[in-house]
């Protein structure tokens, strides 16, 4: 029992080093003050609009309704570059379901 | 203007059918101009999604995207003024989306997005750096909770996506691929203004997802070595320190 109890102190304290070791070695370097305000302002070109862009353009001139034909469209994109066990879902048109 | 004014007009709106509008609406000029409201509303939420969603958006195309997130729309209209989060449930609709059956992948792909935003628009919070934690006593680093910074996803996918999806947010050509379904854990994390993403090792997420649940860095080294891999948690530890994942813990300052 004491032994035991020596060997958990022993691994105890060998965790308590290792993780002393890898803070010793973590860069540190502190976030300055406008480092981090520019994170309110990041995005990659064109992704971060979507909050004041589309609804207040008048993208929608003409109504779009796409219920009716929802099941006939087929992926178009970079997905035909992607070859899975069942398919690439590009080859064949989605009959309409129930 | 009563209840029920705005009963109808919820239910026009979502319909599209103005009929019930007719006691409100003067002429039919009145009426095309609802048409065009309403249509501003449907697209203001499908580009608020492919917006969200660039990665699955480029996979499937404008043409597929659109009526994929139009039914979202009819069954997830958005429930707050804002539409920056608009969409939390997307991945989840592409999967029960009967044309996108064949693309089992997508919803992984709809997953990472939806981790890429949240991680862009988490709060900010203190982060516990090498340099506080080596100011600590070595003897109460085991029990020393530190939690994850706000921004950290932890992102397990069916389906290991993730270099298809980096590539496509580097832009990067993407070249023939082969996909079969297998489990893979994705981390995003945000630190000093920008986003990171990289791919976990399980016993890497588990270290991470013990303390993200609150346990102490000696309850999440052993999650992380009951995994029986010889990945050095305590090390990890120190790359945690360095790209900001862990939240400085309330507990030191008291």
């Amino acid at each position: 029992m004491k032994a035991e109890k020596k060997l958990a102190a022993v691994a105890a304290s060998a965790l308590a080093m290792s993780l002393a070791s890898a803070a010793a070695h973590a860069t540190t370097t502190t976030a300055a003050v406008e480092d981090v305000e520019q994170c309110y302002g990041i995005s990659l070109a064109g992704e971060n609009d979507c909050a004041a862009g589309p609804g207040t353009s008048c993208a929608g001139t003409s109504t779009v309704d796409y219920q009716g034909n929802a099941w006939t469209y087929v992926p178009e994109g970079t997905c035909e570059s992607i070859q899975t066990p069942y398919g690439n879902g590009s080859l064949t048109p989605v009959e309409r379901g129930e | 203007m009563s209840e029920t004014f705005y009963q109808d007009w919820s239910a026009a709106l979502r319909s599209g059918d103005a009929k019930r509008l007719q006691l409100y609406l003067a002429d039919d000029s009145a009426r095309r101009r609802f048409a065009v409201y309403r249509n501003n509303v449907v697209s203001a939420a499908i580009e608020a999604l492919r917006a969200g969603y660039p990665v699955v958006n480029q996979l499937v195309g404008d043409s597929f995207f659109s009526p994929m997130a139009k039914l979202y729309w009819d069954e997830h209209p958005p429930q707050t003024r804002s539409m920056t989060l608009y969409g939390s449930c997307f991945a989840d609709h592409i999967a029960a989306y009967g044309p996108a059956a064949e693309l089992g992948y997508l919803p992984e792909i709809a997953r990472l997005d939806r981790a890429w935003l949240e991680t862009h628009h988490a709060g900010e919070a203190e982060v516990l750096t090498g340099a506080t934690v080596s100011a600590l006593d070595p003897q109460a680093l085991p029990s020393l909770a530190p939690g994850l910074h706000p921004s950290v996803r932890a992102v397990t996918l069916s389906w290991p996506v993730y270099d298809i999806w980096a590539a496509h947010r580097a832009a990067r050509p993407l070249g023939e691929t082969a996909l079969e379904p297998a489990a893979q854990h994705v981390l995003l994390w945000r630190h000093q203004g920008q986003i990171g993403h990289a791919v976990l090792s399980p016993a890497h997420h588990a270290f991470l997802g013990a303390l993200g649940a609150g346990s102490s860095l000696e309850q999440a080294v052993s999650a992380a070595s009951s995994l029986g891999e010889d990945d050095d948690p305590a090390g990890f530890f120190g790359h945690a320190l360095s790209h900001g994942l862990l939240a400085a813990p309330a507990l030191q300052h008291t």
